[in-house]
């Protein structure tokens, strides 16, 4: 068992979402980040998208009640487990009575804490993620708070390093400060905006206001205007939809999007890079870089091509570790 | 204060070179003064200089060393730094999985930094500590 014993709002149990519900208006959830969520699970030697925890501010506390294994990734957050700082990208045990500390966020926006099995909450129309518009799954249907024992699904294995491990990672996101770069594929209402909004949407930088949270980042920059005014039908609508309201400045709709919206849409962004996102603060900078279906699929290949290297290379060192033992 | 704790004081007086004593209590003041040739000059241990153990902190696994403080949130490691028991000092790297190379005690880092991307294997010594006294 796990306890709370500090947490900031909005951190809540997440998985990689329910997908299959969409028709009955019902939106994904899911990790914000699924690229953390997917290696902490992978450090652990859990299913890919076992429940974790996504903390998406600073500073949180837990107490082991009992001998663990657990994982952490996402932003650096100079964790310490009692006064032991830990690595970024690092899964290993912590004893009974121990204290798991996240500060400050160096780099990135969230971390995810997973544990081994995962997080054992009920899974609800095909996922454990929080649905906090609608009030279910994840933990109680809610944010997490100070005193809540979380509870992994398995024990954890007597083989586990008792060092732990880590991952060495390609450089993901930009360093803080940078530009993060979006692919995006024009959406349904794209040719229906001026050539100054189109120029503008597609070479600027846009700035990700504090008026953002799971369910959409609204930015701020060049004003998108439309050659046709007009109101439009509602039309389905997913994660990574860019939609451009009266105002002229864009949302991109994110986990937890509505499935339905009647704002023109001007682009998409590609589902490969919507992590990216999930990492990113409000004063960050973004930039829209224009693909096609060729360069959606080709970069969802190259991500998974990377969690298979992660994933052989962490299966070699367990076969040699377990040459020696 | 009775006649034999009297001479258990000046046979300790005498046996480590005090030639002078004041006992202050409540009930009693009492000064013991001996002559300088009535105290044995006190014996010198030899000097020894205990050379301080050294721990080391071994390779949990096979594969190439790598530091810690490049892309993992952590500063990096120096000769003469404390430590925690179980920090986090590097790591051996196997393609990108990474095994921990953890502090065995709580000390200070001694003698040389490994080389990076030094090939280790199970058991070899990569860093080695001075115990915290």
């Amino acid at each position: 068992m796990i306890e709370i014993l500090s947490i900031p709002p909005l951190a809540t149990v997440q998985d990689l979402g329910r997908d299959n519900h969409w028709f009955q208006g019902l939106g994904r959830a899911g990790a914000m980040d699924p690229v953390a969520l997917k290696l902490a699970n992978m450090m652990l030697g859990n299913e890919a998208g076992a429940a974790t925890l996504e903390i998406p501010l600073s500073p949180a506390s837990f107490r082991f009640s009992e001998d663990q294994v657990f994982a952490l990734t996402g932003a650096a957050c100079g964790a310490r487990l009692d006064d032991v700082p830990l690595p970024r990208y690092w899964a290993g045990l912590a004893k009974a009575g121990q204290e798991l500390h996240i500060g400050p966020f160096q780099q990135g926006g969230r971390v995810y804490l997973a544990v081994y099995g995962g997080v054992d909450v009920p899974e609800i129309l095909g996922s454990r993620s929080t649905q906090l518009r609608e009030s279910f799954g994840g933990f109680e249907g809610r944010i997490l708070r100070a005193g809540d024992i979380l509870k992994p699904a398995l024990t954890p294995p007597a083989d586990f390093p008792s060092n732990g491990v880590s991952i060495s990672l390609p450089e993901l996101s930009q360093p803080r400060g940078e530009t993060i770069e979006l692919r995006a594929l024009p959406a349904a209402e794209h040719d229906s905006f001026t050539d100054i909004a189109l120029t503008a949407f597609w070479s600027e930088t846009y700035r990700i206001t504090p008026q953002s949270n799971r369910q959409g980042y609204r930015l701020h920059g060049p004003e998108l205007t439309r050659d046709h005014v007009g109101e439009l039908r509602s039309h389905g609508i997913i994660p990574g939809i860019v939609q451009v309201p009266g105002g002229g400045q864009p949302i991109i709709q994110l986990a937890d999007s509505a499935t339905m919206g009647g704002y023109p849409k001007i682009a998409a962004v590609i589902s490969a890079d919507l992590w990216r996102l999930g990492q990113a603060l409000p004063g960050d900078s973004l930039r829209f870089v224009q693909t096609d279906l060729d360069g959606a699929r080709s970069a969802e290949r190259d991500m998974q091509e990377l969690f298979s290297t992660l994933a052989n290379d962490c299966k070699a060192m367990k076969r040699l570790q377990q040459g020696w033992r | 204060m009775t006649s034999e704790d009297l001479d258990q004081l000046v046979t300790a007086m005498r046996a480590n070179a005090v030639s002078s004593l004041l006992v202050e209590a409540p009930d009693l003041t009492l000064r013991l003064v001996l002559p300088a040739d009535s105290v044995a000059p006190m014996a010198t241990a030899p000097t020894v200089v205990a050379k301080p153990a050294q721990i080391s902190a071994k390779s949990p696994g096979i594969g190439t060393y790598a530091p810690r403080g490049l892309d993992d949130g952590l500063e990096p490691i120096v000769i003469g730094q404390s430590v925690a028991s179980g920090e986090v000092l590097g790591y051996v790297a196997l393609g990108s999985a990474r095994q921990t190379v953890c502090a065995p005690i709580a000390g200070t880092l001694t003698g040389d930094l490994p080389e990076a991307g030094r090939i280790t294997g199970y058991g070899d010594t990569l860093l080695t500590l001075e115990p915290s006294s």
